[in-house]
């Protein structure tokens, strides 16, 4: 049921002219929930994030918060946190307070002055002659300072030193349990590892991973198969849908699996190789896999 | 609250099965004493900068399990009954499962044999347990 | 959730007054320079300056419609923080009629100042009972204000619905005012079509409808820059407004349609 979900998005595309910015995404987000959303630049992340909260139209489906599609009212609840700067360079620190003071019935000036002390910002300095960084703070300020239900936040701890990127985990944290609803997109997945409920993984403007990260944790394994001799030949396991990609070298050859890892070791066994094992996969290895990237190497002629 | 709880995001295994070992571990070597209060979800989930919906669901479990109990606006607690030798010694099999469990698939995994895996096994037995230790 | 919007008028109406507090500084020292005392002291040649209200306003109102063209790509200029005004708790539209309500008031108060300091000089001569109020000093007011107010809902009108940076704007349509005026009056005399086109130009020609082309003639002595039928005064007071109020509702709903 659509009210269910504090975050509901259902076969959103957008196109811009020809270019198919993001495909039939459908993506739902729990109430006082964490969601992670990862995905290489361009991948669609933000441009979902405009047209969730109303800065861009949807080409088709539907973008709901808390069961009904972004209106003025909606965000007395709901922050925003835009992947650029959107502060005004010329006015001071204090000026853009005042200013969220003036906007939201709920805003808590003691809980922003708070976090301006956290992020030790000089409230009379203008925005001007901050760093990235800094920039950035303000905007998170700026977001937690009138306590909103939800919590859109596009990539929050850029420029960040890893001091406040550990803090700004801690206020997404604390905002999920008092009941907030987060939906965020980072770079850092370290940060989406530790702290989301859900991940979702956006590839070209398509959803290619999407599930809680236990679940993938649980189910995206490496497969590794040591030969006594070269690797034979096993037919169309690599067209095999539960695999995302293989690797061979020498006598070992891993199969990069989406799940059923069980059913791909069976499988792989019935080659006699000396040894099968399944291997964990952290969520950054997770990613690269299904990105779908060799990391690039550096230098030299490779391997 | 003493920090004795730590996890680690980058492996495979699951931050609430993690969770759940550690604490288990903890009443069974008794670092966590019976009718002790647990940390609250908030608190824990900021302390170890993770999903307070993880922490949830670990306690979800050790309660269902036996090894904690919740009573809504006080807090949860190391059950004080129960928490005898048989409860704590079964948590104790469950981690030493666990480790000794890891410990053999690492040695299949670097392709020994079950032989040699077994006598590597003793050999260690008897460094750890000399002669005549028999529970320490 | 203006509150930006208010400190850029702040700082913008500051610094307008500072440049007519200097006009008016340089004004008095001039006025009360020895040459020009000489033509004041004599009694017989005071006794005979008039000062109508309607050139006072005229002076005026020049404050106001430069004042006007600087502030009026208001919504265009704020696209670039459109992230953090259009997330909050106000529809857009009750937002874009607030800062042209706001840019308004601003409006009106450089052109008191204006006044108030062309009233201040003359008050400096003595001559302040010779100031008088004539048929033509509520056209003056009104067509001025109005051509401040058009210039003002065009400009908006044009960039509001645009990402682009529209300050370019504002400094061609300077020179396209001024273009236009003297093209239909140098056409004055039967040159066809050339005259007519200018003349149609010129309806969306503020200065068209305010210059000292357009205020020496009233009542019979239509403008002779616009077209006949809207160059007596009435009319021309009717235009200005009324072209004022499209450009901004044509400002409201572009930005309304705008995408990040």
């Amino acid at each position: 049921m659509n009210s269910t979900y504090a975050i509901a998005i259902r076969d959103f595309s957008k196109r811009y002219g020809s270019f198919e910015a993001v495909s039939n995404l459908t993506l739902e987000v729990e109430p006082g929930s964490i969601c992670g959303l990862l995905g290489p630049n361009g991948s669609g992340k933000t441009t979902t994030f405009k047209c969730l909260i109303g800065l861009a139209r949807a080409t088709a489906g539907t973008m709901e918060v808390e069961g009904a599609p972004v209106q003025p009212q909606t965000f007395e609840t709901l922050a925003y946190l835009p992947e650029r700067s959107a502060l005004y360079e010329w006015m001071t620190v204090a000026d853009h307070l005042e200013f969220n003071r003036r906007s939201y019935r709920s805003y808590d000036p003691k809980r922003a002055e708070e976090l301006v002390d956290l992020f030790r910002l000089e409230r009379k300095k203008k925005v001007g002659k901050l760093s990235k960084g800094q920039h950035t703070a303000v905007a998170l300020v700026l977001a937690f300072s009138f306590r909103p239900r939800i919590l859109v936040l596009d990539e929050p701890a850029s420029g960040l030193d890893p001091v406040f990127q550990r803090v700004v985990l801690d206020l997404i944290i604390e905002a999920a349990s008092t009941g907030s609803t987060v939906l965020f997109s980072s770079h850092q997945i370290g940060q989406v590892e530790r702290a989301a409920d859900r991940v979702a993984i956006l590839k070209n403007g398509k959803l290619i991973v999407d599930g809680t990260v236990d679940t993938l944790k649980g189910s995206e394994k490496i497969v590794e198969a040591i030969f006594d001799q070269t690797v034979p030949e096993v037919d169309g396991l690599a067209a095999d849908p539960r695999v995302r990609r293989i690797e061979r070298s020498g006598r070992i050859l891993r199969a990069y699996v989406k799940e059923d890892s069980d059913g791909i070791a069976r499988r792989l066994n019935e080659f006699s190789p000396k040894n099968v094992s399944i291997l964990d996969l952290n969520l950054e290895d997770i990613f690269i896999t299904a990105v779908g990237g060799e990391i690039p190497t550096v230098g030299g002629d490779g391997a | 609250m003493p920090a004795i709880f730590t996890v680690d995001p980058r492996t495979g295994v699951p931050l609430y099965l993690q969770l759940i070992e550690q604490v288990k571990r903890a009443v069974a070597l008794g670092s966590l004493a019976p009718g002790e209060q647990l940390p609250t979800v908030k608190a824990l989930a900021l302390n170890l900068t993770i999903n307070p919906n993880t922490v949830a669901r670990a306690y979800r479990d050790l309660e269902r399990d036996g090894v904690i109990e919740t009573s809504p606006g006080r807090g949860s607690f190391v059950r004080a009954d129960g928490s005898s030798t048989g409860e704590s010694r079964r948590a104790m099999d469950d981690v030493a499962n666990t480790v000794l469990g890891d410990a053999v698939r690492e040695t299949k995994t670097l392709g020994l044999s079950r032989a040699r895996a077994a006598e590597i096994f003793f050999e260690q037995l008897d460094r750890w347990f000399p002669a005549g230790d028999d529970h320490k | 959730m203006t509150y930006p919007q208010i400190l850029r008028l702040r700082k913008t109406l500051t610094i307008y007054g500072s440049i007519i507090g200097g006009l008016f500084l340089i004004a008095l020292m001039i006025a009360h320079s020895p040459h020009a005392a000489s033509d004041l002291s004599d009694a017989s040649k005071r006794k005979l300056i008039a000062i109508p209200l309607s050139a006072l306003l005229f002076s005026a109102a020049w404050g106001a419609i430069i004042y006007a063209t600087a502030i009026s790509r208001s919504l265009n200029r704020e696209y670039d923080g459109v992230e953090m005004v259009w997330t909050k708790p106000i529809a857009r539209e009750r937002l874009a009629l607030s800062y042209i309500l706001l840019d308004f008031a601003a409006i009106v108060v450089a052109f008191i100042a204006a006044a108030a300091l062309c009233v201040l000089l003359i008050a400096s001569l003595g001559l302040l009972t010779h100031i008088s109020v004539d048929n033509r000093t509520v056209p003056t007011l009104v067509i001025g204000l109005g051509a401040a107010f058009m210039w003002y809902g065009l400009m908006q009108g044009l960039t509001a619905g645009q990402r682009f940076r529209g300050g370019v704007i504002t400094g061609v349509s300077w020179a396209a005012a001024f273009v236009f005026i003297s093209l239909a009056e140098a056409t004055q005399g039967g040159i066809e079509p050339l005259h007519t086109i200018f003349t149609i130009l010129n309806v969306v020609n503020p200065l068209a409808y305010f210059s000292s082309y357009s205020l020496s003639g009233y009542g019979a002595h239509p403008s002779p820059v616009l077209p006949q039928a809207i160059a007596g005064t009435e009319m021309r007071m009717l235009m200005t407004w009324s072209l004022g109020l499209i450009g901004c509702a044509a400002a409201i709903a572009g930005w309304k349609r705008l995408e990040a």
